[in-house]
């Protein structure tokens, strides 16, 4: 078991983007510790992470740029934005990552898709797309994975945010 | 108080017409089934995707296109655990008890087929996986006796099921791995984030003990999806890229048994996709691949054809066009048998014969997100 985290671990600090919340399955303990506002301390770059990257596009459009990984519903159709759930919601600690290009400056950006939980499903601006999506059994890249986990509200799913964590390295 | 008088002697007036002395009034009834699942009856999983507290399944006869009933399965709907001789199966499912909130309760809810009454509870710890149907989340075990159920909180683990006590046995940890892959009655792997393979093993009461993990088998870039297909002796997982690695469980420590290409040079741009990948058949050792045309990750993409390969040979032997878009696909396993698809977004679900891929008929007007199917299962499945 040692040897296979070791070699899991070996492995993704070698891929920043999803390695930083891969690492927290492997915490029995940290799993709930992890938090929004923990992210920031994850291997991206902070250097970058202090810069906000530019914007063009529709968040209400699948196709706006931090979308390249997510699957479900747009919480900027819902009453929420990118980075913000809708009223009553709760945002899910924990989650899967993907590694967007942002057409602004060329440059990729590690985006954290938290789900907004506690009301049924939002059902409005559904939207697949999975870049870099892992299988479930490589779940911290996975969009197949209901993450409404270690909130206070519940496992019900309402709809997607997007994120921007930082630059990816 | 008069209008509502009148209306109640109108409608005895009614009832005593000398017309209706004939008549013998109805008697409302229950319908009832046949004890075991017929060979082409089938179970397609409806996951409710925008109204996921109404998860539910299907049960449909693809011989006469009719629906014979449906069982409701609570929170994010998954795939049923069918028992083999076809007579009973289990339904696990997550139950908030204010309905999007309040306390979780996980349950494996036992129902005879004859009836599809609710009958026999499990309550299972409130930690099963929750997200896309896939069978490899809740199989049953050959032979029928355990059901090894996979959780993430995101921790991983497994309960273990006794499907003929209907009770639970328990909780087991899986040490980083996920997925639930049976080899045999008391035989099971489950695949590893970093690409290895964790085999274990059931006793006769159906606690699990993990055995020696594999060395890396499959590559970072090209990671084996969770669609694997047993033929009845193996495993066959599917890559992305197309790749078929089929895995050789004889020893205590799982290896690969070979790899090969679903793909030719001929048929570059093509790949497997889809959510139910593929599905074989073991009599003849047909096996059926949802495919499409794209590029990297449109490895979630439906199939618009089915590449049908002799499995043994791993060679293509057919090209069944779909005329439209597949999310799940599976073959009945009977002698003659037929070929099932659904796509979410749409209400019908097709089938076809198995041999030929002449689509037979449309079921029509079923639920909107239609993923898992589950066709009659089969002795040592």
């Amino acid at each position: 078991m040692t040897n296979r985290l070791d070699r899991i671990m070996e492995r993704l600090s070698r891929t920043a983007a999803r390695g930083m919340s891969r690492r927290s399955f492997f915490g029995r303990a940290s799993a709930f510790g992890i938090t929004a506002a923990s992210m920031p301390l994850l291997p991206v770059s902070r250097a970058n992470a202090a810069q906000q990257p530019g914007e063009s596009g529709d968040p209400q459009s699948c196709d706006y740029w931090r979308y390249c990984a997510i699957d479900g519903f747009l919480c900027s159709c819902c009453g929420g934005s990118t980075s913000s759930c809708p009223p009553g919601t709760e945002p899910s600690p924990i989650t899967w990552v993907g590694t967007c290009r942002n057409p602004v400056d060329n440059k990729d950006y590690v985006i954290s898709y938290n789900d907004c939980c506690g009301k049924s499903a939002c059902g409005r601006c559904m939207c697949n797309r999975n870049e870099g999506d892992t299988p479930v059994h490589q779940p911290a890249g996975s969009n197949d994975i209901n993450w409404c986990l270690g909130t206070e509200v519940g496992v019900v799913y309402n709809c997607s945010t997007a994120v921007v964590l930082g630059a990816a390295d | 108080m008069k209008t509502l008088t009148a209306f109640t002697a109108l409608c005895l007036a009614t009832v005593a017409a000398p017309a209706t002395a004939q008549l013998q009034p109805e008697e409302l009834t229950q319908e009832t089934l046949a004890e075991v699942m017929q060979p082409h009856w089938v179970w397609v999983n409806d996951v409710s995707f925008d109204r996921m507290l109404d998860g539910r399944a299907y049960l449909l006869d693809a011989d006469s296109g009719q629906m014979l009933g449906m069982i409701s399965g609570g929170y994010g709907h998954g795939s049923l655990l069918l028992a083999e001789d076809g007579k009973t199966f289990g339904v696990p499912s997550i139950h908030l008890s204010r309905g999007v909130r309040g306390e979780r309760t996980d349950v494996v809810t036992f129902y005879k087929t004859a009836d599809l009454k609710a009958g026999t509870e499990a309550i299972i710890p409130p930690k099963r996986f929750s997200g896309m149907p896939f069978i490899s989340s809740a199989p049953v075990m050959p032979g029928g006796r355990f059901a090894v159920l996979y959780n993430f909180t995101p921790e991983q683990s497994v309960t273990v099921v006794d499907m003929q006590a209907q009770k639970t046995v328990g909780e087991f940890v899986t040490s980083g791995c996920g997925l639930v892959f049976p080899t045999g009655p008391s035989k099971f792997f489950l695949i590893c984030g970093d690409g290895a393979l964790q085999p274990a093993t059931l006793d006769a009461e159906g606690k699990v003990t993990l055995g020696k993990t594999s060395k890396k088998l499959f590559a970072d870039d090209d990671p084996v999806t969770e669609k694997g297909v047993w033929t009845g002796k193996q495993w066959l997982f599917f890559t992305p890229s197309g790749k078929v690695h089929v895995i050789d469980h004889a020893k205590d420590v799982p290896s690969l048994a070979k790899t090969w290409s679903l793909i030719t040079a001929a048929d570059a741009g093509w790949r497997p996709g889809a959510l139910q990948t593929a599905s074989y058949h073991r009599a003849t050792g047909r096996l059926y691949v949802l495919m499409h045309e794209g590029g990297p990750n449109t490895h979630k993409d439906p199939g618009t054809e089915i590449w049908v390969y002799d499995a043994a040979k791993q060679a293509r032997i057919q090209r069944i066009s779909l005329d439209g878009m597949a999310l799940s696909v599976a073959v009945s396993q009977d002698a003659k048998p037929l070929l099932y698809t659904a796509m979410p977004g749409e209400t019908d679900f097709k089938v076809r014969d198995a041999m030929t891929g002449e689509l037979i008929r449309k079921i029509e007007g079923l639920g909107g997100f239609m993923t898992v199917i589950q066709p009659s299962p089969v002795t040592g499945q």
